[in-house]
């Protein structure tokens, strides 16, 4: 009686994808205004009463007593869960400070928005974002 | 089928924090809301930051594993890397290349705190209530300026303390002199020595690695090359699962165990809660060369066990001295015990050249079932009376303190305790196994002693001594195995009880008249029975013995001949040492030869001058079991009735 010997070759494919875990770095002040950054070659350095933010887009300036907390972000199309308490309109500026228009909430803005540096204020909070 | 597995790995980010040279890393996942107060403080995971202590902070993509702290000795400074998530137990001070650092009570997990990189000038201190394992990570850190500690590495924490020599890592510790610390490496707690690497330590003001509580070793390589004190010096008990520890240079013993309290919890189960002195020696290599006086190459406060496979070597060649606390004479020893010594494996050779020194000793019980044991002593009588000293005394011991003296001995077991007319024997030997081979040299050295009884039910004894090859206090009793004793200046074998031969196979020289080959304490009314066994007696018997077993006497003896003794079956080969002086058959020694006495289940024939063309060797191969022989010529026997 013939024998049938299958054979079965199990393949193991190791697929490794990479995800920025926590690519930004938010200060808050006390005034509630949260200031987005990415944390891509971002050094702090305290001087005298002031903390010198450096990434490589930018440096930023904070008082420090301003200062409330800072805290790692996720990703910037998460930017809704700061504003999850609220909802209503987005206003939105570039870097600049050139009005760039309102959007019904802050996803929305951030899906039609193109690449930059933008800042967003909503009734109660402002902050500076980096859409990718 | 096919199977596919899908990984997302995230690229972590890490927040460092600067403070001086210490650098903590916080994961980016870990750290949550980070928050300034007054504009003077920020606080990470619990670790409150003056902002004026911070030299900068940087975001970037290193990873860190939680627990663990590094530290990277380089010259004059070291760099100290401190995981985030432990951040805040910790409290790190910095002058130089010399670290301390502080574990909060409320730290309740292990940190891992990895030592590497070359100080000429630092330390590690480290403090807490939590247990914690120290890597030595290619490790050279000498203290000159003690800070902290003059250890080279401290551990002021109470708790079992992992010491991991990482493997193929050497490391070298050395102490400041200047320092009043207790060792090189000093560990409070219970020190744990794994891993594969090699420990290198200098003692410089008292012992190379002291422990608080228990150590043991399992894998690592440890040398110590001097130390003023002990080379490893521990409470509770030491325990040697495997690795290679290699002691020299030291000013006091070798390796020495003590009791941390008062009161001894004996052996216990997995050693839990163990407080008994004992050290347990299961397996790896010792080999320790003490010089100093009456130092003590392996000493317990306890009990010493070996097993299993070690391969133990000592030597000691300090000669006794006088101790002017307890007013008496100490000698040097290979492995002393105050309690009990329990050999069943191993390979241990013992050698002691100073005067006075012993090869193995205890004050309980030796017993041993197995093992190869080689001891060898040169040493004479060590006398000093604390004003003057003799490092050959031949004086009459019998005449002076006992205090006074320090006799060298291969190996002695027990104790013999004389108050005003009272004295107590405690202690004994029992051997059922192993092989034990005993040479001793020295003036009034003894092969073997017990201070009180002896039983041999086994194993293999090979035994050249100056005194008494085998000696006890009180009865000796042998019931099997193979026994060779040959004393050049004393008996064979003396019993200062009875003398009990039930079995196995005996072949005793003593020295000329009046000593004798088996001697019973016939003066004190005990006796030599013979009930057994296969004996050969040259320099005679102590008169007056009870021969259960017909004994016979041979017509003549020789020194370095080849004879055979057979009874039914068996022929059993044997050869004489030198022997010189002497005397005549029946009369003792004296004349040409010494006599002859043998003795074997059924009537022996003998011849001599045989030529041995096999059998089973066994003591140095001067005594052939199931030989067989050729050529030699008729000896004369004829029976003996106990008396010369």
């Amino acid at each position: 009686m013939k024998k049938l010997i299958l054979t079965l070759l199990a393949v193991i494919a190791v697929l490794t994808m990479r995800a920025d875990g926590y690519p930004y770095l938010l200060f808050k002040t006390a005034d509630g205004t949260i200031h987005a950054m990415s944390v891509e070659s971002l050094t702090m350095e305290i001087s005298g009463s002031q903390l010198v933010v450096t990434n490589s887009e930018e440096t930023q300036t904070f008082t420090i007593t301003d200062l409330d907390k800072m805290f790692f972000y996720e990703n910037t199309t998460g930017i809704d869960e700061i504003f999850s308490t609220e909802s209503g309109e987005v206003s939105v500026f570039t870097i600049m400070g050139i009005y760039v228009g309102k959007y019904p909430d802050a996803n929305e803005a951030l899906k039609t928005l193109d690449k930059g540096l933008y800042i967003l204020k909503t009734k109660s909070n402002t902050v500076k974002i980096a859409v990718q | 089928m096919a199977a596919f597995v899908l990984t997302i790995a995230a690229r972590a980010q890490t927040l460092n924090v600067n403070v001086g040279n210490v650098t903590y890393k916080f994961p980016s996942s870990q750290t949550g809301d980070m928050t300034y107060s007054d504009g003077s403080t920020l606080t990470i995971i619990n670790k409150e930051f003056s902002l004026d202590e911070i030299d900068g902070m940087t975001v970037d993509y290193t990873s860190v594993t939680d627990n663990t702290v590094e530290i990277g000795y380089n010259g004059s400074t070291a760099t100290i890397t401190v995981a985030g998530n432990v951040a805040q137990y910790l409290t790190i001070t910095q002058e130089g290349a010399h670290i301390s650092i502080a574990q909060s009570d409320d730290l309740a997990q292990e940190i891992t705190y990895t030592l590497s990189g070359t100080s000429s000038d630092g330390e590690f201190y480290m403090s807490g209530s939590y247990k914690a394992t120290i890597e030595l990570n290619g490790l050279t850190l000498t203290n000159v300026t003690p800070v902290y500690s003059g250890a080279a590495v401290h551990i002021q924490n109470g708790k079992r303390i992992n010491v991991k020599v990482i493997n193929g890592t050497t490391n070298t510790l050395i102490d400041a002199e200047s320092g009043s610390q207790k060792g090189c490496l000093y560990v409070k707690g219970h020190a744990e020595f794994k891993q594969n690497g090699t420990l290198n330590i200098v003692g410089n003001v008292k012992h190379g690695i002291k422990s608080g509580e228990y150590i043991s070793v399992k894998n690592a390589t440890i040398n110590v090359t001097s130390a003023v004190g002990d080379g490893i010096s521990c409470n509770e008990y030491f325990l040697m699962e495997s690795g290679t520890i290699n002691i020299s240079g030291t000013g006091d013993d070798g390796l020495q165990c003590d009791l941390d309290g008062d009161t001894s919890t004996g052996m216990t189960t997995n050693h839990e809660d163990e407080d008994s002195g004992n050290i347990y020696i299961e397996g790896g290599t010792i080999t320790i060369n003490c010089t100093a006086l009456a130092a003590k190459g392996i000493k317990s406060e306890g009990d010493i066990y070996i097993s299993e496979e070690p391969a133990i070597n000592v030597t000691t060649s300090g000669n006794g001295t006088w101790d002017e606390d307890d007013l008496e004479t100490k000698a040097a020893c290979g492995i002393s015990a105050d309690g009990n010594i329990d050999i069943s494996g191993g390979t241990i050779t013992l050698t002691s050249t100073g005067s006075g020194g012993k090869g193995m000793k205890c004050d309980g019980i030796m017993t041993v079932s197995g093992g190869d044991i080689t001891v060898v002593t040169t040493g004479g009588l060590y006398y000093n009376d604390g004003t003057n000293e003799n490092l050959n005394y031949t004086g009459d011991t019998d005449q002076i303190s006992n205090n006074y003296y320090s006799s060298p001995k291969g190996v002695k077991a027990g104790v013999k305790d004389t108050s005003g007319s009272t004295t107590t024997y405690s202690g004994g030997m029992t051997i059922s196994g192993g092989a034990i081979n005993v040479t001793t040299s020295g003036h009034n050295a003894e092969g073997i002693e017990s201070k009180n009884y002896l039983n041999i039910s086994g194993g293999e004894i090979y035994v050249n001594a100056y005194d008494d090859g085998i000696n006890s206090g009180q009865d000796l009793t042998i019931t099997d195995g193979y026994v060779y004793s040959h004393a050049t200046n004393n008996d064979g074998m003396d019993a200062n009880g009875n003398f009990y031969i039930n079995g196995g196979l005996v072949y005793a020289i003593g020295a000329s008249s009046p000593e004798v080959a088996l001697d019973a304490n016939t003066e004190g009314g005990k006796k030599l029975y013979i009930n057994g066994g296969t004996i050969i007696a040259v320099g005679g018997i102590e008169s007056g013995s009870q021969l259960s077993q017909t004994c016979y006497q041979a017509s003549s003896v020789s020194g370095n001949t080849w004879y055979s003794m057979t009874y039914g079956s068996t022929v059993t080969a044997f050869k004489t040492p030198s022997i010189s002086g002497g005397g005549g058959p029946g009369g003792g020694p004296g004349g040409g030869g010494y006599s002859m006495i043998v003795s074997a289940s059924s009537t022996p024939t003998m011849k001599s001058g045989i030529t041995v063309s096999s059998g089973t060797g066994i003591f140095d191969n001067n005594c052939y079991l199931n030989a067989t022989v050729s050529g030699g010529s008729n000896v004369s026997l004829t029976q003996y009735n106990g008396n010369h």
